[in-house]
């Protein structure tokens, strides 16, 4: 229930933050939602006037579950306290003020039409504590585009109450089985619109995007040849290799720069980090070790790195500067169990989530601060989770999981609750690579 | 590889053509199936010399239409030109193909890449096929079971392949040898069961040119 006494207030702490991490271009403020220090923002959503007929594409439906997801609003349901406006026109003054009354202070309400060839959406964004509408959104595109107008809007309101940029607009890239072979395949961060992206008939993994969101870094085998680190651009289509050395090139990781990628190489005889400019010219090796390091993952500073290495005996999670310098271990076998790998540091820095192993030998998802304070397991249940990858917002874990029979990727709250799965066809998916909005 | 196997199906392919023609050709009157067991006559070819020479590549010239007083009409297999067998390619083939049947895959414990007793005795016995094709080219694949992590296990593949390749360098093979991993993209077997996984856990010995 929502317990602020307005909209006023609530939006007004929003407000002041939101200008604070605007104005300091810092990216270190941001809503935990798993502290609950921050309350989220009730907000009614009347329905849409429908002007088109939109199969599975409901805006309204699509809007809803993107600010649940948010962990943002806490969204009203306006049967249950018997309001009946919208669909055929805006909401009346009787149901605002219902509604308002009731606490729920935000509210919006939109329409889908028509207008030649094309959709048009429009959203309106109403505080009822000022009787007054704070702004509207216009979105116009072909009828197929619906999905992505509502996501859009989303994205919109969230921005306006925190300043952030909102996550309903990212993607989700992965892999997924084709026969014999592993393709690469991108879909909404929902799960809708998955396309295929590579046609290789044999194996290609791991795909890391670029923070521009235009790249696909990622691993390809071709027959008898050693694993590859290629780039995809998905606006022009075209490939190439980036990383191309002796042995194994695997686990590609974008820097939150855009101009570099940190990767493993078994170029020396056996896995070390490198660093590699995406001109793919100049490498910069940043482990030495007879044991194998490998997986790294950058800080959203790019100051840090973190990864795997087997150098005390068993597989586990460590730091190192970005050029090499201050190796440490986070996790320790006696605190943190015989096998940790796979870190993937939170864009927002505060969690870094890797694959661990409880008793019974499942792989399960943990998470740990980078300083080692806190940790804990986040995955439960009896399937192997693997291949954690985090929302731009920093609250959720992208992951794949054999939890309902096969191979599927699904999302987590970082909290451990709002499991859902997010790929439900007749193949395996695997590895999934979170964009940024 | 597929130039080798172009060849071999080529010279197949024209074995059999050959053979088939001469069953057609004589089978009615050469091959005698006896209660005793089975005896094939040499095929016999009566050719006799023929009033006319006019036989052309199809063996037997124009047909000269039914005649109630016909004439010898002299008839023989089309001229066929059959590609000598290359001796030499068929014994490396045959060598290679019983080579790789002696290269047995060799299994790990989980989580491992030491070589185990048992895994030594096979690459022992490997090492000896290896030594009588010591010219070709050999691949070891390292594979892991489905529990450890995707990254992790191409790495822990790899690792298993060069403890495979150094025991066997170390036992003379002067084959090259490269390496490489799968981690559990490949597996062999796919249930989430132990009588699964240690098939899984396996380094694959592959010769250039073998299936």
């Amino acid at each position: 229930m929502p317990s602020l006494s307005g909209l006023g207030l609530a939006a007004a702490g929003f407000v002041i933050s939101a200008a604070f991490v605007v104005s300091s271009g810092a990216v270190e403020v941001f809503i935990d939602a798993t502290r609950g220090s921050i309350q989220k923002i009730p907000i009614a959503i009347f329905p849409f006037q429908e002007g088109l007929s939109l199969i599975g594409q409901a805006p309204l439906e699509v809007l809803k579950a993107d600010l649940r997801r948010s962990l943002l609003f806490d969204v009203a349901d306006l049967e249950k306290l018997g309001i009946k406006a919208g669909g055929s026109s805006a909401p009346d003054d009787e149901s605002r003020r219902r509604a308002g009354e009731a606490g729920w202070a935000v509210q919006v309400w939109g329409a889908i039409q028509p207008r030649g060839e094309d959709a048009v959406m429009e959203g309106t964004l109403y505080d009822y504590t000022r009787k007054e509408e704070v702004g509207n959104k216009r979105y116009v595109g072909s009828p197929d585009v619906v999905r992505q107008m509502a996501h859009r809007f989303a994205d919109e309101l969230a921005f306006h109450f925190t300043g952030e940029q909102g996550i309903a607009r990212s993607r989700i890239a992965y892999v997924s089985e084709k026969g014999r072979g592993k393709e690469l395949f991108v879909m909404d961060y929902d799960g809708y619109n998955p396309r295929q992206v590579t046609f290789d008939e044999f194996l290609n993994l791991a795909p890391s995007w670029s923070p521009d969101k235009q790249h696909l870094a990622f691993v390809t085998y071709r027959a008898g040849k050693d694993p590859e680190i290629h780039e995809l651009d998905l606006v022009t289509g075209r490939r190439r290799a980036i990383v191309a050395l002796p042995g194994l090139n695997i686990t590609p990781d974008w820097a939150p720069s855009g101009d570099e990628l940190a990767f493993t190489t078994t170029k020396d005889g056996n896995a070390e980090v490198y660093k590699v400019d995406k001109a793919g010219k100049r490498f910069e090796r940043l482990t030495n070790h007879w044991a194998a390091d490998l997986a790294p993952t950058w800080s959203p500073t790019g100051r840090e790195i973190a990864f795997t290495s087997d150098r005390g005996g068993t597989p586990q999670i460590y730091l190192m500067s970005a050029d090499g310098t201050n190796l440490h271990p986070l996790t320790y076998k006696d605190r943190h169990g015989t096998y940790n790998t796979a870190a993937a540091w939170s864009p927002k820095g505060n969690w870094i989530a890797y694959v661990c192993r409880d008793d019974r030998r499942m792989l399960k998802l943990c998470v740990i601060s980078p300083d080692g304070q806190q940790s804990r397991q986040l995955t439960t249940g009896s399937s192997n989770d693997e291949s954690p990858s985090w929302s731009a917002d920093g609250r959720h874990v992208a992951f794949s999981s054999a939890r309902n029979g096969k191979r599927d990727i699904y999302m987590i709250n970082v909290d451990g609750t709002g499991l859902e799965r997010l790929t439900a066809n007749a193949t395996f998916n695997d590895d999934p690579a979170w964009s940024l909005p | 590889m597929l130039s080798v196997e172009g060849k071999s199906f080529y010279w197949i392919g024209v074995a059999g053509l050959v053979g088939m023609l001469a069953m057609g050709g004589c089978s009615k009157k050469s091959v005698v199936a006896t209660t005793s067991g089975t005896e094939v006559a040499p095929p016999k070819v009566e050719a006799k010399p023929a009033a006319k020479a006019d036989t052309g590549p199809s063996g037997g010239g124009p047909l000269g239409g039914f005649s109630k007083s016909p004439k010898d009409e002299a008839v023989k297999s089309p001229p066929m030109m059959v590609a000598k067998a290359d001796q030499a390619e068929i014994d490396a083939r045959r060598a290679l193909e019983a080579a790789q049947k002696q290269l047995a895959d060799i299994y790990f414990a989980y989580d491992k890449w030491a070589l185990t007793t048992e895994g030594k005795k096979n690459l022992t016995q490997s090492a000896d096929a290896l030594k009588q094709v010591s010219n070709v080219k050999l691949l070891i694949e390292g594979h892991c079971d489905e529990r450890g992590s995707r990254e992790y296990n191409l790495v822990l593949g790899e690792k298993r392949a060069k403890e495979a390749e150094r025991f066997l360098l170390g036992l003379g093979i002067r084959n090259t040898v490269s390496v490489t991993s799968y981690g559990k993209e490949r597996p062999v077997c796919s249930e989430h069961e132990e009588a699964c996984y240690w098939k899984n856990r396996r380094a694959h010995l592959i010769l250039e040119g073998a299936k």
